[in-house]
């Protein structure tokens, strides 16, 4: 199961280095997004220390949706060759995790810091609490992204569909990483321990769940 | 089933004339919460059609039978949730605006309510957007279950982030009487009476439209379109 996920995953890799069709553009709006609040919010007029967890993610939440929503949309505009192979369904899904996993924690690395920047903020102080909170957030919406992007890819609407199901879903996961990130910056530790208890949380149960669950999605 | 109507049109005209009529004003809110009958009532009985959602939903993954009637259930469970949520957020708002003073606050309840109805008005898009009967059926039910078992986490979280917030608005004045707790549970049955004819006749409507268009398939077919 996990070697053929490792295939299906190279594959992706390879394609996305090849074509670059996820990461430029998610990037480019990644970052986008850090200057269009930049401009609105004029954060060397208002000091946005208090806002900026809360745009931070909302950024990194809306640029992860171009990547994530595309993982299994590929599969669909390929007519589903891939159930052809005599792997076990859970491993297509872990694959698209692992992919969904990756790219939204490059767009991540390359979002944080221009919005630390461009915000005028600074990274928050406690920086390996911080990096924690990023990667177990993104597991978190990765793993919700990839199971609503299956059920998503299927549809007449595709990733239009993707907002409505997956934004509801994650509102947990965003206040958990946002009422963390800004436990750190008010210097709360404690506080910040018992959010990324509910990220993982969320975390491990929409990793299983999925997985249980996806060979019923393939078998229609 | 189709005697429901029997009961809960007495029950309605009951809870009324119990919550509009008989029960006295409240000493703080006066008339205006009279309003709380009718919001409890809904709120219950929309968590019940959701719950009974999660539970079809399970049902039509892991039966073998009858699937199809099932996953009409599923639709018309989710329909009637949604609309009891809706009409209890908005009987909620217009209370909250006169014991509150304001629309909408971040109180634990709300938030999640809101949440709630996001979830369920995506539940409603994914089936609307599936064509094929077999998968509309099952992508739905999984969507079901994920959904559910995410609220407990929604409620959770909202609890932590509003307690780190001051609370603004408190719910006081509220005790129950016997009298109030009687209007209550008249309100809970007349509404839930309701949820079940009006569950019932979505199911069946759709399992009729099912079986006119194989009727239709079959009589076209006999003709050799």
């Amino acid at each position: 199961m996990i070697r053929a996920a490792g295939w299906i995953l190279w594959k992706d890799i390879t394609l996305e280095f090849r074509g670059r069709e996820l990461l430029v553009p998610a990037g480019v709006f990644g970052l986008l997004i850090a200057m269009l609040y930049g401009f609105a919010f004029d954060p060397a007029k208002n000091g946005l220390h208090g806002t900026f967890p809360g745009l931070l993610w909302l950024g990194i939440f809306f640029a992860s949706f171009l990547a994530v929503g595309r993982a299994f949309s590929v599969e669909a505009e390929a007519s589903q060759q891939l159930l052809l192979a005599p792997i076990d369904r859970g491993s297509l899904f872990l694959a698209k995790l692992a992919l969904n996993i990756l790219l939204t924690l490059v767009l991540a690395a390359v979002m944080t810091p221009a919005f630390a920047i461009l915000l005028q903020t600074g990274l928050p102080p406690e920086t390996g609490t911080f990096l924690l909170i990023e990667a177990l957030g993104l597991v978190g919406f990765s793993a919700a992204g990839t199971a609503m992007g299956a059920l998503a890819a299927q549809t007449r609407l595709r990733e239009l569909l993707l907002p409505a199901l997956l934004l509801p879903f994650t509102s947990p996961l965003l206040l958990g990483v946002v009422s963390a990130t800004k436990a750190l910056y008010g210097g709360e530790v404690a506080a910040a321990g018992n959010w990324i208890m509910l990220i993982a949380i969320f975390d491990v149960i929409f990793i299983v769940v999925p997985v249980l669950l996806f060979e019923f999605l393939t078998e229609v | 089933m189709r005697y429901l109507r029997w009961v809960s049109v007495p029950l309605w005209i009951a809870a009324l004339y119990l919550a509009l009529i008989w029960v006295p004003d409240e000493r703080s809110l006066g008339v205006s919460y009279r309003i709380f009958y009718i919001h409890l009532g809904m709120a219950w009985t929309a968590l019940l059609a959701l719950t009974a959602n999660f539970v079809v939903s399970l049902l039509v993954l892991f039966m073998k039978r009858r699937r199809e009637t099932l996953d009409n259930y599923a639709q018309a469970t989710a329909e009637v949730g949604l609309l009891m949520t809706t009409a209890t957020l908005a009987s909620g708002m217009l209370w909250a605006k006169v014991a509150w003073g304001a629309f909408w606050t971040w109180d634990p309840r709300l938030t999640t309510t809101a949440i709630l109805w996001f979830l369920y008005a995506g539940y409603l898009l994914l089936r609307e957007a599936i064509d094929q009967p077999q998968r509309r059926m099952v992508y739905s039910a999984v969507y079901g279950l994920i959904v559910f078992i995410d609220v407990p986490i929604v409620y959770l979280s909202v609890r932590w982030w509003t307690s780190i917030h001051p609370v603004v608005f408190t719910n006081t004045g509220i005790n129950i009487t016997p009298q109030m707790l009687i209007a209550v549970i008249f309100f809970f049955f007349a509404t839930l009476f309701l949820a079940l004819d009006l569950i019932w006749l979505r199911a069946k409507q759709q399992d009729l439209r099912e079986r006119l268009e194989r009727m239709r398939e079959q009589r076209l077919g006999e003709l050799g379109y």
